[in-house]
């Protein structure tokens, strides 16, 4: 948001106050009922009742959610998108999506007054597709449908004359609006048909019923369609006394903080009081806010038009109940409508741009980035239903196909977006922006982007950090990408894509960059375009200065964001730095805010991390088909050490191979090669101590003649490194941010990359696994590349987010394609496994109990999956098990020969604790050999 | 005479002198902080933001006027916190009336010594908002 001189002046007129509020939709029942219905079918959807009771039937309607439970008001069964009704209050039929069920006659039903995030199910009857339960194919990928715009969710205080009025426009519904219709629940709207509007509400308006909460709905049309969205509005009564005050026993856990890259706000609020689950139901709608001062004379508050005064818009994600004797609080994680959209799973589908669609997998051509991602949100969910959502409007750009992977409502639209390196992030007031990230658009749309303030020194508190990135980290950008367009020729009358490939700086890499990118599969235009991308990648991912990190005086909340992409301006004179950097307007742009809140005080500060824009030359055409070059590595001293290396054999995992690495604990890595006796010394530039003990090194099976030329991967505490040299010499991995699949609030901490696998039959493919803390949590991912380092990607293991999760060790199991992955999981061993090529978890097993992970380590419970390479369907467990895997007793080594379909013990009733992992290989006529570290009391 | 003017009240418009109550409390030593939140600006000035705070030490009460003061303002057994209206003097002393929230001290019992005399007993009032 651009800020204006008077707000500039209120910001820096000292001092900021601000009284803080809590506001939560707290829904009123409609219809509380039994289900009619004898022997229902799994599955049902046309939902008989009876024994209604309440008095909303009448203000029930599509997109309300129903809640099935055991119990009356209860939803222990399920929630479910309502898509009609029929009857009255007593009884009826209320229609809801498509479902899998198993409904009891026994069940009760009941309706809120109340809209969530859901994802709308597609169904298949009879080979034909259906999307959102029911609706077949009647040219919809043809049609330019309209979105609603209607501004924030709204908060307030009656005045004192027992008022409040809130302003709303709907202008920036797009595309070509021809007509808008207001509703409300309660007040008076002036002007319903028009663009904008004005609801007021009264305190005659207020009443049990409706609690001072109203719904305000807007219907746009243009050609195509109509669509409806809906806002909550909030009104409360300033006084301490009043049952319209807001609530009350609450205070802060974590602050308020956003991250641009997870696209989102987060916070954790304590509550003291009520929470039962009619005052703080699941997934419910929370606003924080606050009556803010600039100063004696006072000022508006700054930030988003109609939620000024807001400083949080979202949604309880879970409650941590927290219950004893003397004290009970519930601690509830909240984040913006984004955190919703990666709880909500979303159907696979694929769209091809065809010339003109036929089915809901085809779109007519031209689709562009802004339509196919409509389609995701519009048909897959009713994201536009609840929030303002800017799609990428701006880059028309066609394209051919697009493969929505099975997730979340989020990772699916992300995954379109990235084509376009672009992000989804919700702003302060929840409303969600998709658009390519600010420094990545072209030099002309940069330029556009709106400038928020140039900073000062007045706005400043404390000091400036600038992060510097030192030595160049990337070494080249290469980018892959295509457009779309009509074939002509043979091809006439099919939509072909035109593919364009670049690379940057040119064929010959930066030698100072260890690290390759490669953007595959990206939407571009032109070769222009994806020369000017990949040299623009390049410049980004070597800025010289990677962040900004600046602490805001006062109360700065509203009028900084990081939605949508702005710019911040920064001037800084070589004299007030020792590195003698100067700036004149370098422009920022804003990647996290930290907020630091005193309810008690009235304060609010902020700290804001910048990242600094760049420009970048253009890379050069690169031929699609060419592998990307290698950074050329200096010669080391070990270079030459190879030349009595003869082992004959290729790659792959057949017979005895030269064990070429392993890590001491702590004292280092050596290589002993095939046919010698003397120890390498393998560390390169790391000191022995620094490398992880974990079992943090690669023993590439696929190693082959040249063994100076063999990736080989290691880590140290936090960090990756490669050597294509023998391991004379290492450079040090990029790795992507950690991932917050449990939309954790705080900083990871204790990064630790416990352990690596390479791919013994892809050359380029490593496995590994992470570990850290957020908070006391412990958390893990799998981190994986298919480019020998240089590009990479996590992959959520424990898909049902539990409290803790800590992953142990990992295997492939050969050529079966299968990835076993061992963990501790809130009190229990598991083991998962993974399909290769997805990393999608195909099925869990409960290894014993392990209560916390003190057990794990003093009673050593160590879980090791290692297959057997080439035998595509063992797995064989090694590790103190107590009732693993429906086996009645402890073992110690167990496996399955099958994938998992039934086990067997190996070892059991074994007294004596295993100290390390098993390790398998097989001999030549395929008789596994295990080794097992075992530790003897004492 | 201006010790006088340290009062209370639940309403804005109708304050009670503490030494007019019964039994009358005697006037606190008040300690105005006109910021509860204190930093260092980039230009090099200090800047103060958040709300007053003050606290009224109290060296001497009885356990009837401590009673009296819970029960003005409404502080129940076991209520700790509320809203209320007080009158105190600012760093020039110069008195004003503020609503702020009164919190009663924690540590209150510890004050109290074998006789029942509560001596430096504080009281805390936070967001203070300037009424009149």
């Amino acid at each position: 948001m651009q800020l204006t001189n008077p707000a500039l002046a209120a910001l820096t007129n000292h001092p900021h106050r601000s009284r803080l509020f809590c506001s939560i939709w707290r829904p009123r029942t409609l219809l509380a009922a039994t289900l009619n219905v004898g022997a229902p079918t799994r599955g049902l959807e046309a939902i008989p009742y009876s024994g209604g009771t309440e008095t909303g039937y009448a203000d029930i309607q599509p997109g309300h959610i129903l809640w099935v439970g055991t119990q009356d008001g209860k939803n222990d069964i399920g929630r479910l998108l309502i898509k009609d009704k029929s009857g009255n209050q007593a009884a009826g039929t209320i229609t809801v999506a498509a479902n899998s069920l198993v409904w009891r006659p026994t069940y009760k039903i009941t309706v809120k007054e109340k809209r969530e995030l859901v994802t709308r199910p597609a169904k298949t009857v009879d080979g034909v597709l259906y999307k959102d339960s029911n609706l077949a194919y009647n040219g919809q990928n043809s049609l330019d449908w309209p979105v609603c715009i209607i501004g924030p969710h709204r908060v307030g205080f009656l005045d004192n004359a027992g008022s409040i009025t809130f302003n709303f426009d709907a202008s920036l519904s797009y595309p070509e609006i021809t007509e808008f219709q207001w509703v409300t629940s309660g007040g008076t709207l002036t002007n319903p048909t028009g663009a904008t509007t004005s609801l007021i509400i009264t305190e005659s308006d207020l009443n049990s019923t409706n609690k001072g909460q109203f719904y305000i709905g807007c219907t746009v049309t243009n050609e195509s369609g109509t669509h409806t969205g809906y806002r909550s509005v909030f009104v409360h009564i300033d006084d301490v006394g009043s049952e319209y005050y807001p609530y009350r026993r609450w205070s802060l856990n974590s602050f308020p903080q956003a991250n641009y890259e997870q696209g989102s706000w987060l916070t954790r609020l304590y509550v003291h009081g009520t929470a039962d689950y009619d005052t703080f139901e699941d997934v419910a709608q929370i606003i924080l806010w606050h009556a803010p001062k600039y100063g004696s004379s006072g000022h508006a508050p700054i930030g988003v038009p109609g939620a000024e005064n807001q400083f949080f818009s979202g949604y309880t994600l879970r409650g941590t109940v927290v219950t004893d004797w003397e004290k009970s609080t519930v601690i509830f994680e909240a984040g913006s409508i984004t955190e919703v959209m990666k709880r909500v799973r979303a159907m696979p589908f694929s769209l091809v741009a065809e010339p003109v669609a036929q089915t809901w997998y085809q779109y007519t051509h031209p689709m562009n980035i802004n339509k196919a991602t409509k389609h995701a949100v519009k048909w897959g969910s009713n994201l536009l239903d609840l929030c303002d959502v800017f799609l990428p409007v701006n880059n028309t750009t066609p394209f051919k196909t697009h493969d929505f992977q099975e997730g979340s409502l989020y990772q699916q639209t992300q995954g379109l977006l990235d084509r376009i390196s672009g992000r989804i992030a919700a702003n302060i007031a929840g409303q969600v922006w998709m658009q390519t990230k600010g420094q990545y658009l072209p030099d002309a749309q940069r330029a556009a982007l709106p400038v928020a303030a140039t900073l000062n020194k007045s706005y400043q508190r404390e000091e400036v950090v600038l992060v510097d990135r030192g030595a160049k980290s990337t070494g080249a950008v290469r980018v892959s990408g295509a457009t779309a367009e009509v074939g002509t020729g043979e091809q006439l009358g099919k939509i072909i894509e035109v593919p364009y490939c670049s690379i940057a700086p040119g064929e010959i890499p930066f030698p100072a960059g260890g690290d390759m990118t490669s953007l595959d599969n990206m939407i571009v235009s032109s070769q222009a375009e994806a020369d000017r991308l990949s040299g623009l990648v390049l410049a980004v991912e070597n800025r010289p200065i990677i962040e900004v990190r600046y602490k805001f005086a006062g109360n700065w909340v509203g009028a900084i964001d990081i939605a949508p992409e702005e710019i911040w301006r920064l001037s800084l004179a070589a004299a007030d730095n020792r590195r003698g950097i100067q700036w004149t307007n370098q422009r920022l742009y804003v990647r996290s805010i930290d907020t630091d809140i005193n309810i008690e005080a009235g304060s609010i500060l902020l700290d804001v991390v910048f990242e600094p824009e760049v420009a970048g030359d253009t890379g050069v055409p690169f031929d699609c088909e060419k592998e990307m070059p290698q950074t050329p590595m200096p010669e080391g001293p070990g270079r030459g050490q190879t030349d009595d290396d003869d082992d004959p054999e290729e790659g792959g995992s057949g017979g005895d191979r030269a064990l070429l690495s392993f890590s001491d604990m702590g004292s280092g890595m050596y290589m002993l090669k095939k046919g010698q006796t003397s120890w390498l010394t393998r560390n390169g530039a790391l000191a022995g101590n620094q490398i992880e003990n974990k079992g943090g090194i690669v023993d590439p099976y696929w190693n082959d003649n040249d063994v100076d030329e063999s990736i080989i991967l290691k880590t140290n505490v936090g960090n990756i490194y490669r050597s294509e040299s023998g391991g004379e010499s290492w450079s040090q991995l990029n790795t992507p941010t950690l991932p917050n699949y449990w939309g954790d609030v705080g900083s990871p901490t204790g990064l630790t990359f416990t352990h690596i696998i390479a791919n013994p039959f892809h050359r380029n493919d490593f496995y590994v696994l992470a570990e850290w803390r957020t908070n006391t949590l412990w958390r893990g991912a799998l981190l994986t590349t298919s480019s020998g380092g240089s590009g990479w990607a996590w992959h959520e293991i424990d898909g049902d987010t539990p409290s803790h999760f800590k992953p142990i060790r990992l295997a492939l199991s050969g050529r079966g394609g299968k990835l076993w992955i061992t963990g501790w999981r809130d009190g229990q061993l598991i083991l998962y496994r993974l399909a290769q090529a997805t990393f999608n978890i195909e099925n869990t097993y409960n290894l014993g109990v392990c209560p916390t992970i003190n057990d794990l380590d003093s009673q050593l419970y160590l879980a090791c999956p290692e297959s057997l390479p080439g035998n595509d369907d063992h797995i064989y467990i090694a590790g103190r098990m107590v009732n693993p895997v429906g086996l009645v007793g402890t073992f110690a080594l167990i496996k399955s020969v099958n994938q998992g379909t039934s086990w067997s013990s190996i070892i059991n009733n074994w007294k004596v604790n295993i100290a390390a992992a098993c390790r398998i290989k097989t001999q030549a006529n395929g008789v596994p050999r295990f080794y097992i570290v075992r530790r003897t009391a004492g | 005479m201006a010790q006088l003017e340290y009062g209370l009240s639940l309403v804005s418009n109708r304050m009670t002198f503490l030494p007019r109550m019964y039994p009358a409390i005697p006037c606190p030593e008040g300690a105005l902080e006109e910021w509860s939140v204190v930093y260092n600006n980039g230009d090099g000035s200090t800047v103060g933001d958040g709300y007053p705070k003050e606290i009224w030490k109290f060296e001497f009460l009885t356990q009837e006027q401590v009673n009296k003061l819970r029960s003005f303002v409404g502080l129940a057994f076991g209520a700790v916190s509320r809203q209320v209206y007080l009158r105190t003097k600012d760093p020039f002393g110069i008195f004003y009336t503020f609503r702020a929230i009164m919190h009663w001290p924690a540590d209150a019992a510890t004050k109290r010594d074998r006789q029942g005399i509560y001596r430096d007993l504080e009281i805390t009032f936070t967001q203070l908002e300037l009424v009149a």
